[in-house]
């Protein structure tokens, strides 16, 4: 008897099939969130994917850029009271294409003009899924049970879209910040959204909640760190050493001393700014460097 | 060049060159681990230098030129044990996905004869084999990652299939192994 290969058979092809690994079965970045949190740790930079499929409450998804946060606090949206009807997660919101819990849905960053605003430039921008552009109809934001701004088309124009949901609705911010939307001139969007995901049978979290189900209650510890953290980093170009400081000093006043610290790409003269970002499945919290929010000093990225 | 004009020249460059740059890690990794580490340090690599990184089709290369450099330092300093475990963690992805990535692990008694075969052979017989057969890189690829001419890697490439057919035509006895990894750790990874 003998192993030997039958020496008809074609060497080269021989040789392929000893291949060890299957290349056209590993995930394009598209679809795999390590790969999405393997740039977004070197980048530091949201991996906005425009695939159509892409999952957006990944481990990625809670990868929150602060670069983000950062813009949120400058332009007032961080000024959201916690309450049960105010979101506990503010940095990005979900723009619902129907007033359905299982309807294609758009992720988008919450920038100062408030989650409904920046949805109706998503709709106005063609960006809502399955939709091509288009007057946004009335929209009304509805506090999902993951504490996130879910934005839905309020097609009687009464604002009773989330009451029909069995959400709370977001309370209008106080006057001088408001956040109705205007849908013949909605704003211009600086940003793209940050995912775009059908909805379906086995939707995320966001989608599969029951209606019924009570919002998640914000946890006040961390909620209070955040805040301290990204109002401070927000308020000047904060560099390492004094980023960790903060942010240290703040988990620690708040009972979070479990969380780690750790800065996710080397700070350049490129990006010698520090913006916080969160992992609340792994208590780590993040120092981003990014580029000053001023006149930039230089292009060039790493160090 | 504007940051953002780097940062979507990044994007594309991670898009398109992940997966190769990973699935050419995880063929010569002890673990999933160690290739994913591989990757990471490759594209943080490319980050910082993202304008030494050639535009169009000399990218990948350049990226594969990298990852074989971390992998290359990653395991001198254990060189024969970490053959050997590679070897034996390729069998293993099958069972265990615990750890990896999403691969194919493709099995045989002919398969584990030409695997066996190549790790006997000089590493750099096997190495251009590998990258050819099992990597898919044309002969100019191949060049610039070994740092020669594409003449000398054909020449190269030629030598090696000539090496591996004398040692697939080897009686099993002779050449010493019964399970097909025995002889692996004789196989040095560096160059």
């Amino acid at each position: 008897m003998t192993d030997r290969p039958d020496p008809d058979v074609d060497f080269d092809a021989l040789l392929r099939a000893a291949n060890p690994v299957d290349e056209t079965r590993l995930r394009a970045p598209q679809d795999s969130p390590r790969a999405q949190f393997l740039f977004e740790k070197i980048t530091g930079i949201a991996y906005s994917g425009s695939s159509a499929s892409r999952p957006s409450r990944s481990k990625r998804a809670r990868f929150y850029l602060a670069g983000i946060v950062a813009v949120a606090a400058a332009g007032g949206g961080i000024s959201y009271a916690l309450s049960d009807n105010q979101p506990t997660q503010q940095v990005t919101a979900a723009c619902y294409a129907a007033d359905s819990l299982t309807a294609d849905r758009t992720v988008v960053e919450v920038t100062g003009a408030g989650a409904v605003q920046d949805c109706a430039a998503a709709w106005s921008a063609g960006e809502i899924a399955g939709q091509g552009p288009e007057t946004p109809p009335p929209l009304q934001a509805c506090v999902l049970s993951t504490g996130t701004a879910g934005v839905f088309p309020d097609r009687r124009g009464d604002a009773t879209a989330c009451a029909g949901l069995g959400l709370p609705a977001v309370t209008p911010p106080p006057p001088g910040n408001t956040t109705s939307p205007s849908p013949t001139t909605p704003p211009s969007r600086t940003t793209p959204p940050l995912a775009t995901t059908p909805g379906t049978a086995a939707s995320p979290k966001t989608a599969s909640t029951p209606p019924s189900a009570p919002p998640t209650s914000p946890v006040p510890s961390f909620v209070a760190a955040n805040a301290t953290i990204v109002t401070r980093l927000a308020a000047s170009c904060v560099d390492e050493t004094d980023a960790k400081a903060i942010v240290r000093d703040a988990l620690d006043g708040n009972g979070l001393s479990n969380w780690t610290v750790q800065v996710t790409v080397p700070f350049t003269s490129a990006r010698p700014c520090a913006s916080p970002s969160f992992d609340q499945s792994t208590d780590i919290f993040y120092i981003v460097p990014i580029p000053p929010s001023g006149p930039q000093p230089g292009n060039q990225p790493g160090g | 060049v504007s940051s953002e004009d780097i940062e979507a020249r990044y994007r594309a460059l991670f898009d398109q060159c992940h997966v190769p740059v990973l699935a050419y890690a995880l063929r010569r990794a002890p673990t999933p681990g160690a290739a994913e580490d591989a990757v990471a340090d490759t594209f943080l690599v490319a980050w910082r230098r993202i304008g030494e990184v050639p535009a169009g089709d000399g990218a990948l290369p350049w990226l594969i030129g990298v990852t074989r450099r971390v992998l290359a330092n990653s395991r001198r300093g254990d060189v024969r044990r970490n053959r050997l475990i590679a070897r034996l963690r390729q069998h293993d992805w099958g069972l265990d996905t615990s750890d990896a990535p999403d691969e194919a692990i493709v099995a045989g008694e002919q398969t584990a004869r030409v695997r066996t075969a190549l790790a006997r052979l000089r590493p750099a017989d096997a190495e251009i084999l590998e990258m050819a057969f099992w990597d898919g890189m044309p002969q100019n690829h191949i060049a610039v990652i070994l740092e020669c001419s594409e003449n000398a890697a054909g020449i190269r490439l030629h030598r090696a299939r000539r090496a591996l057919r004398a040692e697939l035509e080897k009686d099993p006895a002779e050449a010493g192994h019964n399970s097909g990894i025995e002889p692996a750790g004789e196989r040095s990874s560096d160059d």
